[in-house]
């Protein structure tokens, strides 16, 4: 079954009872403030690949396949050279660093970034395959949240949201090998929990190794999420 | 002042906003007052003042250029206003675009238009634009939908341009709903709330009662920010409108200062 169709499959959990239980560490909410610290969900990055995590192609790497989505999103295919993706780019304020970095590449340095490029979105095409037409996406969806731990703010972004009527699943892409840990997802879920939304299934694709782990939303998800909260919040 | 009202964008926080009293009417001399002493201030060109400014403080703004990102709020005003259907947004929003770039073509449009600006963009520039406008609109019906009652999606922010002077208010608004004469206005914002929204919606009511043919405000104003979770709503009073005002007037002033430093 393609990824976005398990995605938005029926489930049985009810989540109500969930909503009203992981909505106790909201909160009161006042006035803006500025959080004395941010958790967030993104995955820590595995033992071994650290360098090249970090490293500025692998930022580059990561904006591109982010731009790839965008139109993977509105069912535009991409030519061979990855100039569409550029060419989306400076459309973009959002992508000014990432034309701005590409530029100061020499032609050689450029064309390798496009063929490592070129293999991730191969990668995620392939996962993904075509937008489904009746299902909705929204791109880079971000939340902030406040909770009720000592100044504590929850920051996460998914990359793609689908949707259809009752039924809302959660992608987080990316460029490095999948983490074993489930705890990245289910801070996502948590974050859209408390915003207000119930997801059924969240999912963590890795471009580069065509990896996904998918976790239905539920009370064990929801129970790790609060735990890894805590955990990080004492050793922040 | 009414007291601002911040809480949790939680299942029913929307549908318990959506019921206002009825809003004040500005009688013609409170409205014109303020009027004089804003075309008072003087301006060297042509500025725009609305809630954005009174937020960003006395930093300086960039001058505009046209992006994915802020046409994609413009646009998907008036994709909202000829498709509400979820599922029609995408080809609705296909034929818009194509009317805006024959019209563009055509050259009967203003060379810093929108449609200008999108008819030199390659296939890969309307793709983002296309993903822009579209996912502003989803989550701008998103929001629409818990509320519970019907939402009309504004064609336009709401414009005044100030008699005598080259001062132009605006008013943000995404929505409207209730009766007219208590009429209330959804804006939906991104990000997190700065610590000036609530000032920022003032100035919004502001504008918009200044715009109404009878001077009516809208009976409350609700900033909804779904990234953060929080929605904050402004029920406008007199003392509400007058703050909005005192806001504006520093607002004028600061930008009038900094343009005079700068000629300087």
């Amino acid at each position: 079954m393609p990824l976005v169709d398990e995605l938005l499959r029926p489930s049985d959990v009810t989540l109500d009872s969930l909503v009203d239980h992981v909505r106790q560490y909201l909160v009161p909410v006042t006035s803006a403030s500025d959080p004395a610290r941010v958790i967030t969900a993104r995955p820590r990055i595995p033992e071994g690949v650290s360098e090249l995590a970090q490293a500025r192609r692998a930022r580059l790497r990561g904006r591109l396949t982010d731009l790839w989505l965008v139109l993977w999103a509105v069912r535009r295919p991409v030519d061979d050279s990855l100039g569409e993706l550029l060419d989306a780019a400076s459309s973009s304020r959002a992508y000014q660093d990432l034309l701005d970095d590409v530029a100061q590449y020499d032609a050689d340095s450029r064309a390798r970034l496009f063929a490592d490029v070129r293999a991730h979105i191969q990668t995620l095409s392939e996962v993904l395959g075509t937008r489904p037409a009746r299902v909705e996406v929204q791109l880079g969806v971000r939340r902030r949240l406040a909770l009720g731990i000592s100044g504590t703010e929850l920051r996460v972004r998914f990359d793609l949201v689908v949707t259809l009527p009752e039924r809302r699943g959660l992608v987080d892409v990316t460029t490095s090998p999948l983490d074993p840990d489930d705890a990245p997802l289910a801070l996502l879920a948590l974050a859209d929990l408390l915003a207000g939304y119930h997801p059924r299934r969240v999912a963590q694709i890795s471009s580069a190794t065509g990896e996904v782990r998918m976790r239905e939303v539920d009370g064990a998800l929801v129970d790790l999420a609060l735990s890894t909260l805590h955990e990080r919040t004492r050793a922040a | 002042m009414n007291p601002v009202t911040v809480s949790r964008l939680l299942d029913n926080t929307l549908a318990s906003l959506a019921v206002a009293e009825e809003a004040l009417s500005l009688e013609p001399s409170q409205r014109s007052a303020l009027l004089t002493r804003l075309a008072g201030i003087p301006s060297a060109r042509r500025t725009v003042l609305d809630s954005f400014r009174v937020e960003s403080g006395a930093k300086e703004l960039e001058p505009f250029q046209w992006c994915a990102e802020n046409v994609a709020r413009s646009l998907s005003h008036d994709l909202l206003v000829r498709e509400s259907r979820p599922r029609f947004l995408g080809s609705a929003l296909d034929s818009l675009i194509s009317d805006l770039v024959s019209s563009a073509e055509s050259g009967l449009v203003h060379s810093r238009s929108a449609a200008t600006w999108l008819a030199q963009l390659g296939p890969g520039g309307r793709a983002m634009v296309h993903a822009r406008i579209l996912t502003r609109a989803r989550h701008t019906l998103e929001v629409f939908d818990r509320f519970g009652v019907a939402v009309t999606p504004s064609a336009s922010d709401t414009y005044l341009s100030v008699a005598r002077s080259r001062w132009v208010l605006r008013g943000r608004r995404d929505g409207v709903l209730g009766e007219p004469h208590r009429r209330i206005l959804v804006q939906v914002r991104t990000g997190s709330p700065s610590r000036s929204a609530a000032r920022g919606l003032r100035v919004d009511a502001l504008a918009a009662t200044l715009a109404h043919p009878r001077g009516q405000a809208p009976a409350r104003i609700v900033g909804v920010w779904p990234e953060s979770g929080l929605v904050i709503a402004v029920d406008s009073s007199l003392d509400d409108l007058r703050g909005g005002a005192r806001d504006v007037l520093r607002a004028a002033q600061r930008l009038s200062e900094m343009t005079r430093n700068q000629a300087a």
